[in-house]
């Protein structure tokens, strides 16, 4: 094993010591009775050492944190994604094993493709080639059953109309 | 934010390094952890990280590669003693499938550790490529923290007791009966082809050891055969699906005769197979030994 240590390691746990405010000096704001330390970098609150949070290189508080995570910046706080193309794909691809299900999972996969397209399945790189994958199967299904119901509609009315005659 | 901030840690285009894939950005790493059809985030800013730890695997000690050579002998003797020819094929097809399998796994993991986490994720390529990753690591770590207080590391007051603290901030480590459950499905797994209700007792078994097995302390040695009781599966299947057709009557010494249960064996087999194959790179414990870069 190699190891290597950095400053972090040897930083004074902050958030784990405060102290009892005194008059003249300013208050957490969520924590009137604690001196403030820090303040917030987005709106500028006081806050004690338990309540700030460094995030992103920055100071925060609580309630900006969460104002981010619903707005533009939610991506940065993504804490998951799922994967529609995947489900997509499996949804296409493994009900053949069982063929006779495939005549319903084939178009409920490439219903399910088309809608979830434009989803975003990560925050990191990922390709569609699991969305055309799984249209491109379902479709070859589709057209599969399409073939056979055909086929079975007109071996059954040749057969149905040389009784007749 | 664009899906361009984040590059890849290190480019793998044939290894499947377990579910656990490294991203980096200009201010943190970001590991994405694949489970089913979601993926899980944990970002690791590289102003929070303490330590940095490479260390091997240990997939390549002799006791394990003894005990891989006595399954393989175990599922492929019967094979070659009772009916040359078909048989053998599948036979040679299971070697190569483990061959490929075994020279694929990582032999170097790192972890990184901040004061509330600690994450490890498998490397990939050899020793030197390793230590070029986590070069770039530190270097990315020492941008966003500066130098250690002292002007070499070393004089730092830097001992063993230090990144292993920093690794392991919470309770010592402690053994699962996970082991126990890998040993019974792997041996369930072995002789299922040859009695009906042991296959019977091996299908919940499989289940039942995927998801003990995503203990992330879970040993290498009962992993590898976990893989190697799929693996056996997949040349069941094989077998299965060749006796559906007429050629059936070559595979006679390979008794299967449990017809019934063909669908189910292939579905379990196939989810053993794809959760293996995602899931078993997770990291072994890191050894005691504790040696610094600069040492």
């Amino acid at each position: 094993m190699e190891a290597a240590v950095f400053p972090a390691l040897y930083r004074a746990e902050e958030s784990s010591t405060w102290e009892a405010v005194v008059s003249g000096e300013a208050g957490c704001f969520f924590h009137p009775d604690r001196i403030a330390v820090f303040s917030c970098d987005r709106c500028g609150r006081f806050l004690c050492p338990l309540c700030r949070i460094s995030w992103a290189g920055e100071n925060v508080c609580t309630a900006c944190l969460e104002a981010a995570s619903n707005g533009k910046q939610a991506r940065a706080l993504a804490s998951g994604r799922f994967h529609y193309d995947s489900l997509a794909l499996a949804i296409a691809t493994l009900p053949v094993l069982t063929w006779i299900f495939s005549m319903l999972t084939a178009p409920l996969a490439l219903g399910f493709a088309l809608f979830t397209w434009r989803r975003e399945c990560s925050i990191v790189p990922r390709s569609k080639i699991r969305f055309v994958a799984a249209i491109l199967f379902s479709m070859l299904t589709i057209a599969g059953w399409i073939v056979f119901w055909a086929y079975l509609v007109r071996h059954n009315w040749r057969t149905h109309s040389g009784r007749i005659e | 934010m664009q899906n361009r901030m984040y590059r890849p840690l290190f480019e793998t285009f044939w290894v499947r390094l377990g579910n656990v894939r490294a991203w980096r950005s200009a201010d943190h790493l970001l590991l994405v952890e694949s489970r089913f059809f979601s993926e899980h985030y944990t970002r690791l800013f590289w102003a929070d990280i303490q330590a940095i730890l490479l260390y091997e695997l240990h997939t390549q000690s002799s006791v394990l590669l003894a005990l891989e050579l006595a399954c393989l002998l175990s599922v492929l003797a019967p094979v070659f003693f009772w009916q040359p020819g078909w048989p053998s094929l599948a036979a040679f097809v299971f070697l190569f499938s483990y061959a490929v399998w075994r020279f694929g796994c990582p032999q170097w993991a790192c972890q990184l550790a901040t004061r509330t986490n600690a994450r490890q994720f498998a490397l990939p390529g050899t020793l030197t490529s390793c230590r070029r990753v986590v070069e770039e690591l530190k270097d990315s770590v020492r941008r966003a923290q500066g130098a250690l207080p002292g002007t070499q590391p070393a004089e730092a007051g830097l001992n063993d007791a230090a990144p292993q603290a920093a690794a392991y901030p919470n309770k010592p480590l402690r053994k699962q009966p996970v082991l126990v459950v890998h040993v019974i499905a792997f041996v369930l797994g072995i002789l299922s082809p040859f009695n009906v209700f042991i296959f019977v007792l091996y299908c919940p078994a499989l289940i039942a050891a995927w998801f003990l097995q995503q203990d992330l302390k879970f040993p290498f040695a009962i992993r590898s055969a976990a893989v190697m009781s799929q693996m056996f599966a997949v040349l069941r299947i094989g077998i299965w699906l060749l006796m559906v057709t007429r050629v059936r009557f070559y595979f006679a010494p390979v008794v299967f005769n449990h017809w019934r249960f063909g669908l189910p064996q292939i579905v379990f087999s196939l989810y053993g197979i794809a959760a293996i194959y995602l899931h078993s790179v997770k990291l072994a414990q890191p050894s005691r030994r504790v040696q610094p870069f600069w040492a």
